[in-house]
């Protein structure tokens, strides 16, 4: 067997750092590295829910930190190098949603949406650079990683969400020109898009997520998925498994960014759900 | 982790290195396989080497009833047909010009129909088994334009196309349905490319190396496997950032 993969313990003795980890998809995400053996850092604005997760798991410890503050973000990593000399997982899933119309969009909601979904993930990713480079240098890992969440809307924009899609978008972009440099240095980049998930972040923007058939109707899987359902991708994504994706995006959406079909077609070949 | 205990999956082309390894790996996560390629000697080696947990059937994909054979087989042995992998695939380095129909309809055969016929043929015993995962193997030629192997490009955007298009039909089965984009990967296809192909490949390849049979057959076995639950129509580029 030349499978070198060990799936139930991937990240023994690795540093992850999970973005926006106190919730929803960051929060599954941080959970999972923990239950694979990593050391897992978790930064977010809410210091009572960053309690609460830290609290669910020994190897997890929260960091309040916002990914828009660089001068917090510099001192997490110095934190970082001191207490474990080494990063092996950066996740970028620190990221807000509201939905306005174009029209009557303030500036001020603009900045909000690309400075948190787009400028974090460039503040974050650069300050952890020397450290996840170091990491590869020293002999610690072979490769590191950096594994960005965008999202269904970065792929295709609803309506209302032209800021954050833009934000989202752009994440994409910026993971194929992150990729491209970085590799050389043994820094993986990468992109995971999800799409609805029944998370507090999407039922935000979708409502009640019981009630929004509308909505579920849209995904050929008929349903939304779960945070989990994500953070196994990223999981994947950032593991030696995945050693030779370079600047690839793995949408996790239940086939929603598949061309729309409307539902009289769909009548019209008997194919309704 | 990806536990892949009680499914069964069916792997064409499973002779070649790519192929070998996703049954291995498959095999290795606690699934049954059924391997398939036109190569009996080779298949049937592989398959005797993973033991009990596997069987070779010799199987040309553009046969409507060979697949019947195969999925016969599978449902008979094992019970059931969870998976599907579609890695099944001929190369033929021509320009377009130097592209004649018997090459085009050679490539298009393996590459295209029998990718077709492999998903038409398992709908049925993953409809009775509450769903399944099928997993096309396309290329990086399936995103991206050739100036050297016309055919298979060709053959890999139908890949791509068809995967899209299944994933919509399928869906409401439960059904995912996938697809792998392997850059250059160090295999024997390879070895047909003209002199001095293969060095350019890895020159525009940004990990600066070709990638290896089980880094493919693990994002396969990671499709397949219930961990990607929510992902249908997805596109993996396992290609060292080469498509970039």
């Amino acid at each position: 067997m030349t499978s070198t993969a060990e799936p139930c313990r991937r990240f023994e003795g690795c540093v992850v750092l999970v973005t926006g980890g106190t919730s929803g998809i960051g929060a599954a995400t941080a959970i999972r590295f923990a239950n694979e053996g990593a050391q897992v850092l978790v930064t977010g604005r809410d210091e009572t829910r960053g309690a609460e997760i830290a609290s669910s798991h020994d190897n997890i410890q929260f960091h309040q930190v916002d990914v828009t503050d660089r001068d917090a973000i510099d001192a997490l990593m110095e934190t970082i190098e001191a207490t474990f000399g080494r990063l092996d997982v950066v996740v970028n899933s620190a990221g807000v949603v509201n939905a306005r119309p174009f029209a009557s969009m303030s500036t001020r909601h603009w900045q909000e949406m690309i400075d948190t979904n787009l400028t974090g993930a460039f503040h974050v990713s650069q300050a952890a650079l020397p450290l996840l480079r170091s990491t590869v240098a020293g002999g610690s890992a072979k490769t590191t990683s950096i594994v960005n969440l965008s999202s269904l809307n970065g792929l295709r924009v609803d309506p209302g969400l032209s800021a954050y899609g833009s934000a989202k978008a752009a994440l994409i972009a910026l993971t194929e020109g992150m990729a491209v440099e970085l590799i050389e240095s043994g820094v993986r980049v990468n992109c995971v898009s999800p799409g609805a998930i029944d998370t507090p972040m999407s039922s935000s923007t979708a409502g009640d997520i019981e009630n929004s058939e509308a909505f579920t109707s849209a995904i050929p899987a008929g349903r939304y998925g779960t945070a989990d359902e994500v953070a196994a991708a990223i999981l994947f994504v950032a593991s030696q498994e995945a050693a030779f994706m370079v600047g690839a995006n793995l949408v996790i959406d239940g086939g929603a960014t598949l061309p729309s079909r409307h539902p009289d077609l769909l009548n019209m070949f008997n194919m309704e759900r | 982790m990806t536990s892949l205990s009680g499914l069964t999956a069916i792997v064409t082309g499973a002779a070649g290195a790519m192929g070998e390894q996703e049954a291995r790996i498959l095999a290795e996560r606690g699934a049954n396989v059924v391997l398939t390629d036109v190569r009996a000697d080779e298949g049937t080696a592989i398959a005797d080497d993973i033991g009990d947990a596997a069987v070779f059937v010799q199987h040309d994909v553009s046969s409507e009833s060979g697949w019947n054979t195969v999925v016969e087989t599978a449902l008979s042995k094992f019970g059931s047909v969870n998976v599907l992998v579609n890695n099944a695939a001929i190369s033929k380095a021509f320009k377009l010009i130097d592209t004649d129909v018997e090459t085009f309809d050679l490539v298009y055969r393996v590459n295209q129909l029998g990718v077709f016929l492999g998903m038409k043929s398992v709908v049925e015993p993953m409809k009775a088994a509450g769903g399944g995962a099928i997993i096309n193997i396309s290329s990086v030629a399936g995103l991206q334009g050739t100036s050297t192997i016309f055919a298979y490009s060709a053959s890999k955007w139908a890949v791509r196309g068809m995967t899209q298009s299944a994933a919509l039909e399928l869906a409401r089965y439960k059904i995912r349905v996938n697809s792998v984009f392997p850059g250059v990967i160090d295999t024997p296809m390879n070895d047909a490319n003209p002199p001095g192909m293969n060095e350019v490949l890895v020159k525009t390849t940004p990990l600066r190396r070709m990638g290896q049979a089980h880094e493919v057959a693990e994002a396969v076995a990671f499709l397949a496997s219930p961990q990607a639950s929510f992902a249908t129509g997805a596109e993996l580029a396992i290609d060292g950032g080469m498509s970039i």
